[in-house]
């Protein structure tokens, strides 16, 4: 659609609240789903956590393909569909719901460049990591992403799925690293991430932004998902303060229902 | 250190002295951190097919990608970032990975997929600086690189048609324009009074968008708009890369540099420990905390004030 | 006596060698009474020879089938019947351009006094054909190429290949066809296909890769055919605006499935038949081969056509089909039912009947439509003779429901549920007859029994197809 268009359509979405029925959809937790859309869809769940919206999770074999761009998560609210993070920020905004509302223009634009170190770091290892490095992609990658279709078609959608990831990295230029070159990236990504919180309980200090729900996400889900070698968790684990944030954030947003 | 060094990169025009993009701001941060390179372009050779540009030759060693020259000309100690705080470093590499997602394919499109400014203005220029029969492959070459890599990382399947993104691409990069005017303020350089790395990328980035003459764009008006960012490059332009001036002293490099360096990453070192002991004090069962709220960072105030 | 050219027998020129000479278009021969027909009639004689001329790469086995009932012939109008008959089978093999029958009387040393020499000329067709057309549908043009190979190995196979490239989309597939020698009827087809389909009433985009294998052959009066099919399918939405019960169908499925065929057709052309009936039991089974889907599938077609007084035929046909799941998956909307349009319920927009959901049609897993057609010639017969045979206007009425059975219910539930909520629809209308293949309709229709969510075509509708209710 056209900008003019989304516009249109947001602007006559922002008139309704947010339904109670909200939904986002990603693959099958136990089966299917990788570390990478699960980082996403962490993500997206714990700022919407934060803005106080309700939203169930669903789970679906096909939610790759559901979603109109591609990417996991989406969530469908009213007779909406968006996906990934940055349009559903928008599309909450409109609403009227925003985290980064207090934010003078150089916070933003701070908030805007570490989010984009994210994606351009972070998100990129993750899928280096899964699809690029043999062993990881023989072991975890394949067959969790062919899982619930049958042969031959498992096969070939799985292989599909590692040549589109791997031209991709040949044209961003990651395609001559090696693994160990990944690792340092991260390091440096998580180095750069630490010093930026420094002691503070979020990144623009007291109140909670889109920022924190997506380092969230990445941390969180690098540090709970088992991989053929733990190299990645440990280089996260180097920097403490981020430990810490992981926790406070699991904390506050994630564990209410249990108690 | 003592090895010459060499830049294969594309030549230059419209003021500026690459018109590359990577190759641009190679050149940028060798000036501000006084590295001796002899730039040789690659024009009207068969390397312009062959080559991938920017590449530093030293000695032996090649290195490509501007990030990991930068890395290289740091080690040979040239080093236009030693007065950064960790802080700073950090914001550095976030507004980077800004400039690769938001800005860049919207600068790949201008200049290699939008029709009108390829066919008169790209094209001619690769064209012209490439040997027959070249000529006729590299323009093409390059931009069928340029339109894939806007895709694999843009494209939304399974609809991937170069019309659903530009909206958004467009959209994107205007954002990212608007956010580092803000960063910049009224400032000359982003970090203080001297360029470091960060000038060098967005000189790199937003030079040839403003100096190129560009039939239509939308960003070059967009970014004509933007006082501080046109005069932001105007400025290095006239210090750096004029011939009629000489370039200033870069900041005084000496022995005193690694001294520096490693003071710095002491005392950063040490306000970690310091932060992790009191990481450890506070949740020890015996020291209840006296104050909820998170004490003023120990790191930020010793760092700003290198000894 | 002199040589005796067997003439051709049916008054249309051939179409071309791919047509085969249609029962329709022959009538009895007409022989002419020649002055000595008794003599010729009651004398006996014996076929020596049959040759075949002009053969190039066809092996001859494989023809010895089709002329050997020549032999049989005891007089010369009998062999003149069975030599128009050998060529006619010759012809429908599809390698011949051309047949010419010469009938002889023996030479040669062991010549009988009464022996024939009947010798078929012949004309293969070239070893690769090819073709090119455009077509023009809905919002859409393609060029289409096809290039045909037949008589591929001497014995009648055919292979094709065809791509057609289209502004939105490409498709292309290979088929191999393979008789049996002697039994033409019993032949094996495989296929190989990538297929996409835009269809803009569901907002759905499909594309099928696929492999089939196809065995027919003839049983008493009818012909059964059994097929395996493996297809690749990936759904997707045609646009953003597609209803999220279609946004959750899109994705990958395997479906392996095995399905029979039978047809009984006793009728005088496909097209706009003059008599006889024609029956069609089709059913598919998949799940069981592997593969992600896993349903049961029954369709059935009938049609019945009778002459009436002056030239006007009354056609009567009833289509009806059942879709069942097997196991807890719901089934996919690329296997279920639609109804409506100007090839079935006339009056209503294509396949825009039943089950919707935001203006999406999901089509529906149970079905019944019926329609009675009264053909007549056109009025006070213009170009009659020629052109204006090819006309014909009809006066409909058909009818139908299809809906979404819930299978826990009984039969009397199922009945019942397809008998309420009827739509039907009358009018009159121009039937164009293009070859042999499809027809072109102009009709006036006025649908009745509209359910909510069916989206009409009051007033003239216009409909070119294959097959027609």
């Amino acid at each position: 659609m056209s900008l003019a268009a989304d516009a249109f359509v947001s602007q006559i979405s922002a008139a309704e609240p947010w339904p109670e029925n909200a939904t986002l959809y990603q693959p099958l937790k136990e089966d299917q789903i990788l570390l990478s859309d699960c980082a996403s869809s962490l993500a997206v769940q714990a700022y919407l956590r934060m803005c106080g919206l309700p939203v169930q999770v669903v789970c679906r074999a096909n939610a790759e393909y559901m979603s109109p761009s591609g990417k996991i998560p989406f969530i469908h609210v009213g007779n909406q569909v968006v996906s990934e993070l940055g349009p559903i920020v928008q599309f909450t905004k409109a609403k009227g719901h925003s985290l980064s509302d207090g934010l003078d223009d150089v916070q933003r634009a701070e908030m805007k460049a570490y989010m984009e170190l994210v994606n351009n770091m972070l998100l990129t290892a993750e899928l280096y990591i899964q699809w690029c490095d043999d062993a990881t992609a023989t072991e975890i990658s394949r067959p969790r992403y062919s899982n619930p279709y049958s042969w031959p078609l498992s096969n070939i959608l799985a292989y599909q799925k590692q040549w589109e990831v791997r031209r991709k990295m040949n044209a961003i230029g990651w395609g001559g690293k090696n693994l160990e070159q990944v690792y340092e990236d991260v390091s440096q990504c998580c180095q750069a991430l630490s010093q930026r919180l420094g002691t503070q309980p979020y990144f623009f200090n007291k109140q909670p932004t889109e920022l924190d729900a997506l380092v969230f996400g990445h941390l969180f889900t690098i540090l709970t998902t088992r991989l053929t070698s733990a190299e990645l968790a440990e280089r996260i684990k180097s920097n403490s303060n981020l430990l810490s944030f992981c926790r406070r954030i699991e904390q506050t947003y994630f564990e209410d229902k249990s108690s | 250190m003592a090895a010459a060094m060499e830049l294969r990169c594309w030549g230059g025009d419209w003021g500026l002295p690459s018109v590359h993009t990577d190759s641009l701001i190679v050149l940028a941060y060798a000036t501000f951190s006084g590295a001796k390179l002899t730039a040789s372009p690659i024009d009207w050779t068969w390397k312009t097919l062959t080559a991938t540009v920017p590449e530093l030759v030293c000695g032996d060693s090649a290195v490509t990608e501007p990030s990991q020259i930068l890395n290289f000309l740091r080690k040979q100690r040239f080093n236009a970032d030693y007065e950064l705080t960790a802080r700073q470093g950090a914001d550095t590499m976030a507004y980077i990975a800004l400039l690769e997602e938001k800005l860049l394919p919207a600068l790949l499109h201008t200049f290699w997929v939008d029709a009108e400014n390829y066919a008169n203005l790209t094209r001619p220029w690769f064209a012209s600086r490439s040997p027959f029969p070249l000529n006729f492959l590299v323009p093409s070459c390059l931009a069928k690189i340029a339109l894939s890599r806007i895709l694999l990382t843009k494209g939304e399947s399974p609809l991937h048609r170069i019309t659903e993104v530009e909206g958004k691409i467009y959209s994107d990069a205007k954002e990212c324009l608007n956010l580092l005017s803000y960063r910049l303020g009224t400032e000359n350089y982003f970090f203080g009074n001297s360029p470091t790395s960060l000038d060098a990328f967005v000189f790199g980035f937003v030079a040839p968008l403003h100096k190129a003459s560009l039939p239509s764009s939308p960003l070059q008006s967009h970014l004509r708009q933007l006082d501080n960012l046109t005069c932001f490059c105007d400025n290095i332009l006239a210090v750096y890369f004029s011939s009629s001036h000489p370039c200033p002293p870069p900041p005084v490099q000496e022995t005193m540099d690694a001294n520096l360096q490693k003071l710095t990453q002491l005392v950063n070192k040490e306000s970690n420990l310091i932060e992790k002991m009191d990481d450890n004090l506070r949740s020890s069962p015996q020291h209840k905390p006296h104050r909820p709220d998170p004490k003023p960072s120990l790191a930020s105030e010793k760092s700003s004030t290198p000894a | 006596m002199g040589t005796v050219h067997a003439r051709s027998l049916d008054p249309l020129p051939m179409q071309g060698p791919e047509l085969g000479v249609h029962a329709d278009d022959i009538e009895a021969p007409d022989i002419e009474q020649h002055p000595n027909q008794e003599i010729l009639e009651n004398k006996d004689v014996v076929v020596q020879k049959v040759h075949i001329d002009g053969l190039g790469r066809t092996k001859e086995d494989l023809l010895t089938y089709e002329i050997a009932e020549v032999f049989r012939a005891k007089n010369l109008i009998d062999v003149m019947r069975r030599s128009h008959e050998a060529r006619q089978k010759l012809l429908r093999l599809g390698i011949f351009r051309k047949v010419e029958v010469v009938i002889d009387t023996s030479r040669g040393e062991d010549a009988l006094p009464n022996g024939l020499d009947v010798t078929f000329e012949v004309i293969e067709l070239r070893r690769m054909t090819g073709s090119y057309n455009t077509m023009v549908g809905n919002n859409e043009g393609s060029m289409v190429l096809g290039v045909k190979l037949p008589n591929v190995l001497g014995r009648a196979e055919k292979m094709t290949f065809q791509f057609s490239y289209g502004t939105k989309e490409t498709s292309y597939g290979l088929s191999f066809f393979k008789p049996q020698p002697g039994h033409f009827e019993r032949n094996i087809t495989l296929n190989a296909y990538n297929v996409t389909g835009q269809f803009p009433w569901s907002s759905l985009r499909e594309t099928d890769r696929g492999i089939s294998g196809e065995f027919s052959f003839p049983l008493w009066k009818t012909s059964q055919t059994l097929k395996w099919e493996g297809v690749w399918r990936e759904l997707g939405c045609l646009a953003r605006t597609a209803s999220f019960a279609v946004r959750e169908e899109s994705g990958h499925s395997l479906k392996s499935s095995l399905s029979h065929a039978m047809v009984i057709d006793t009728r005088n052309s496909s097209i706009i038949p003059k008599k006889g009936g024609l029956l069609k039991i089709h059913q598919e089974l998949a799940g069981y081969t592997g593969g992600d889907a896993s349903f049961l599938k029954e369709d059935f077609e009938i049609q019945l056509n009778k002459t009436l007084f002056w030239d006007s035929v009354l056609s009567a046909s009833m289509w009806g089909g059942l879709l069942l799941p097997i196991g807890e998956k719901p089934t996919s909307i690329a296997d279920r039912f639609y109804l409506g349009g100007p090839t079935s319920i006339r009056g209503f927009s294509m396949y825009s009947m039943g089950p919707q959901s935001e203006g999406d049609y999901l089509g529906g897993e149970a079905y019944w439509a019926g329609g009675l057609h009264l053909y007549t010639p056109l009025p006070f017969r213009p170009g009659k003779g020629g052109f204006g045979d090819l006309f014909r206007t009809h006066f409909f009425l058909n009818a139908g429901n299809l809906c979404n059975l819930n299978y826990g219910e009984g039969p009397r539930a199922h009945l019942k549920k397809l008998a309420e909520c009827i739509r039907w629809s009358y009018g009159l209308g121009i039937v164009l007859r293009l070859g042999n293949i499809a027809r072109l309709e102009l009709n006036y229709c006025i649908p009745m029994g509209v359910q909510s969510g069916d989206r009409i075509c009051d007033g003239f509708q216009f409909g070119a197809g294959i097959r027609f209710l």
